[in-house]
């Protein structure tokens, strides 16, 4: 399965590839990389029929995390990928609109990447 | 409520020019014009007298509005009147010109035509012409705070003027000299000369001086706190105003019965004067009015316990004073918000108009101050005269004496000029000593308005270190969201080039060399990542640092483009937290040979860090009124920032798509404390000193605005400073 990791800090694609090394030499893992939420959706039309689990940071310029969340549950029903959001802001608001839009997983940063391959894991089974 | 010293000021101005009404008539206009037409067609229009009065006429209608063309009839007035020796022509064609450059406020020229007029006046025994020069004058130095010269002057206009036998000049300066009086805080004096002025008007019946004598007397009663005498003259200014229709004294009075009312705790009464006189003010668009009734009737409101609405009426009135910069209303107005806000228990917005109040207070006691300086100054200067004229009178009469005493015993002269000379010693010792006492008394009352202007520039500094300081607030959020993406990735980076060592090690133990070295090469390229994004951090929070500091920084060579990116995602971030539902598009357009700029850094962030911020919140005010349309949809808030080289120089955009600004508004947006942010929310300084700013590095910041499409600000940099 692919995990698609939406955020405009271009540095997380080496920690990412860094931290799932493992994961990704045994092809447990395969990730994709997007800087901002239009580039995210630009991957997803042209990859309709591709499994994706997705890992969006919210606070991006441009469109927003919350937006880009937004559009993948309502453009792609069948079924719809599985979202989780990532934030700075650990509030409470932004937690309820990202659960209200239909995120699947809400994460603070900083990542506890620990955890993160746990849930990934799980999920992708 | 105070003393409303610029209405009596107009009203006391209408009186001094009412022999040839202000107001002018186009009517009347057009046939002066007419017969100056009439006039050409005649031979040897340039001889006849006739047609000088009629220039002088003419002139002296336009003074008030069209001052040019005043001033070119006014030197023909002249010049023809030279040619036939028309002395009463030249005169007034002289009194006309002072008029004249004394509306363009050009004092100098006006006293010097003046004092040409006045000497062909005086020559020529017109003691008309001479009176209205020397009320002239007076009216001049008066406005210009010089009361000893005014003094002067209308005490020699109402001499000529009795020479005359004008009784309505007479009234005018006797009126003018109460109000000097009035000024200088002589109430006695001041109740004398506007009863003996009422005496002068009510003989020929002159409405306008009769109730300017009601009203004026009123405002000293008022001022002495003799209220009833007080309340007794406005109703009868009043009566009269019934007959003349005089708005402006209408609103006057209307207002200062309102303020005794308001004393004498009748709150009722007090807001319906302040109402009325409101409305009148509405129709004269006295915003001075306005601000006096609104303010007032909030304090009324206040004294009955009502708070609202007090804090209705006194913000609508404040704002009023804010926007013509009317520091003794502001004063007023906040001093009584504070008040409000202190009875509500906000005592956040208590201290703040407390603190406004007393920045007003101290601007206008330093105004004060300055003013008694000057006429203590004045003082010395007529007393050193005095001196002068009183040694040489001295000197002559010791001189005769001497020749007296010789004739008759020159034994005893030697011994008499010894004691003479003794004595003009000890006279000279005395009056030297009594300088000395004046100049001691000068300089401490000097001391004492520089201490006043010490503590306003003192305020100021303050108030500029506050503005700061918001600021500095409403990046905090901001920054800390700036500096945790940084050190996330320090963290991260670190903690997974560990692991790789050790995974690295058992590489190598198990001899798989490449490997290793592959592994080696991440590390490697981790450790340049951490250290990047610790001089990330590190950058952000010397940015912050020098945000902070309140003592001028050094000028330096500066990435414009590294600059403008960094302040953007401050005022991004520090937005964004404040309304997490806020977002904007933001978009750069970055001229790669921007290249540096020789500037203190943190001042031109400043600016930078105010451009943006005024944008988001612009189009963040806009999509929420979109909100509440269908078209919400199509709205997508967006702040451009961009950076151009030029032939010049370097140019900064800070471009929105918001509501764009009113042009109402667009020509106060530079001034200090102006302000379109809700009460509280803004300081009203950011524009203005940022535009101080960009001036002080030599560059220009422009502004281009269309309604309804958004707004660009412009900071255009010289290219001396770029390197």
């Amino acid at each position: 399965m692919k995990i698609l990791v939406v955020d405009d800090e271009t540095d997380v694609k080496i920690l990412f590839e860094q931290r799932f090394r493992r994961e990704i030499k045994t092809g447990e893992m395969n990730f994709i990389f997007a800087f901002s939420g239009e580039e995210a959706l630009g991957y997803l039309n042209r990859h309709e029929h591709e499994a994706v689990l997705i890992l969006s940071d919210i606070n991006m310029p441009g469109m927003s995390g919350l937006e880009l969340l937004r559009h993948i549950k309502e453009k792609y029903h069948k079924p719809p990928p599985m979202v989780m959001m990532i934030t700075a802001y650990g509030d409470a608001e932004n937690y309820n609109s990202a659960k209200q839009l239909g995120a699947d997983d809400f994460l603070t940063k900083p990542v506890d990447f620990t955890s993160l391959k746990e849930k990934l894991k799980t999920n992708l089974v | 409520m105070v003393n409303p010293k610029q209405l009596l000021l107009t009203i006391f101005l209408l009186l001094a020019f009412a022999t040839n009404t202000v107001f002018c008539q186009d009517n009347e206009l057009d046939s002066l014009n007419n017969l100056l037409h009439a006039f050409s067609l005649q031979k040897k229009i340039e001889t006849d007298t006739n047609y000088i009065n009629t220039l002088n006429a003419l002139a002296f209608k336009l003074a008030y509005y069209k001052t040019d063309s005043a001033l070119l009839l006014g030197n023909k007035a002249v010049a023809l009147s030279k040619n036939i020796s028309y002395p009463f022509g030249e005169a007034e064609a002289y009194k006309n010109l002072g008029l004249t450059y004394n509306v363009r406020g050009n004092y100098d020229s006006a006293f010097i035509v003046y004092k040409t007029g006045l000497a062909i006046a005086e020559k020529n025994h017109l003691s008309a012409t001479a009176g209205r020069i020397y009320h002239n004058k007076a009216i001049v130095y008066t406005n210009l705070g010089k009361y000893p010269e005014a003094l002067e002057n209308y005490f020699h206009a109402l001499k000529m003027r009795e020479e005359s036998g004008e009784k309505l000049g007479q009234s005018s300066s006797t009126n003018g000299i109460g109000t000097v009086y009035f000024l200088e805080g002589k109430y006695g004096d001041a109740v004398k000369y506007y009863i003996k002025a009422m005496d002068l008007a009510k003989e020929i019946d002159y409405k306008r001086g009769i109730e300017a004598g009601y009203a004026n007397l009123g405002e000293v009663y008022y001022r002495q706190g003799n209220y009833d005498a007080a309340q007794k003259n406005l109703l009868q200014a009043l009566d009269v105003v019934n007959i003349t229709g005089n708005l402006e004294t209408l609103a006057f009075c209307k207002n200062m019965l309102a303020s005794i009312y308001l004393k004498q705790q009748k709150n009722d009464d007090a807001i319906r004067e302040f109402r009325e006189s409101g409305m009148v003010a509405e129709m004269l668009t006295s915003k001075e009015y306005k601000s006096r009734s609104l303010i007032g009737i909030g304090q009324a409101y206040l004294s009955i316990h009502k708070p609202d609405s007090a804090l209705f009426y006194v913000q609508e009135g404040y704002k009023i004073a804010g926007d013509i910069k009317f520091i003794e209303l502001l004063r007023d107005g906040s001093e009584i918000l504070s008040n409000i806000y202190e009875s509500k228990g906000n005592d956040k917005q208590a201290l703040f108009y407390s603190r406004q109040f007393k920045v007003f207070a101290d601007s206008i006691n330093n105004q004060q101050a300055q003013q008694i300086t000057a006429n203590l100054a004045a003082d010395y200067e007529y007393s050193k005269k005095e001196l002068l004229l009183k040694n040489e009178f001295e000197n002559k009469s010791t001189r005769q004496r001497w020749i007296i005493f010789s004739a008759f015993a020159s034994l005893f002269s030697s011994l008499i000029v010894v004691w003479l000379v003794y004595r003009s010693r000890q006279k000279e010792k005395r009056t030297n000593h009594l300088l000395q006492q004046q100049k001691t008394e000068i300089e401490k009352q000097k001391n004492t308005a520089e201490k006043a202007l010490s503590d306003l520039k003192a305020a100021q500094t303050q108030l500029i270190q506050s503005e700061k300081m918001a600021s500095l607030g409403e990046l905090t959020a901001g920054i800390a969201h700036e500096i945790q993406n940084p050190l996330n990735f320090v963290n991260n980076f670190s903690e997974v080039s560990n692991e790789l060592l050790g995974e690295m090690n058992d590489e190598l133990s198990k001899g798989n060399h490449d490997e290793a070295k592959q592994i080696a090469g991440d590390v490697k390229q981790n450790l340049e990542k951490i250290l990047h994004h610790g001089k990330r951090a590190d950058g952000i929070v010397k940015s912050m640092l020098q945000h902070s500091r309140s003592s001028s920084g050094q000028k330096e060579l500066t990435d414009i483009n590294t600059l403008v990116d960094e302040y953007l995602k401050l005022a991004y971030h520090g937005l964004r937290a404040k309304d997490k539902s806020f977002n904007a598009k933001f978009e750069t357009s970055f001229d790669s040979n921007a290249g540096k700029i020789n500037v203190v850094p943190q001042n031109i962030g400043r600016v930078i860090l105010n451009l943006i911020n005024n944008a988001f919140y612009a189009v963040s005010e806009k999509q929420k009124a979109e909100g509440l349309t269908p078209d919400a949809e199509n709205y997508e808030p967006t702040v451009t920032v961009s950076t151009q080289k030029t032939n010049s120089g370097i140019e900064i955009k800070v471009a929105d798509n918001g509501s764009g600004i009113p042009q109402k508004v667009l020509e106060k947006i530079f001034q200090p404390f102006f302000t379109t942010k809700p009460t509280g929310l803004g300081t009203g300084l950011g524009l203005s000193l940022s535009y101080d700013i960009v001036k002080a590095l030599g560059g220009e910041l422009k502004v281009e605005t269309k309604e309804g499409e958004g707004s660009v600000f412009i900071i255009s940099l010289s290219l001396i400073d770029t390197v």
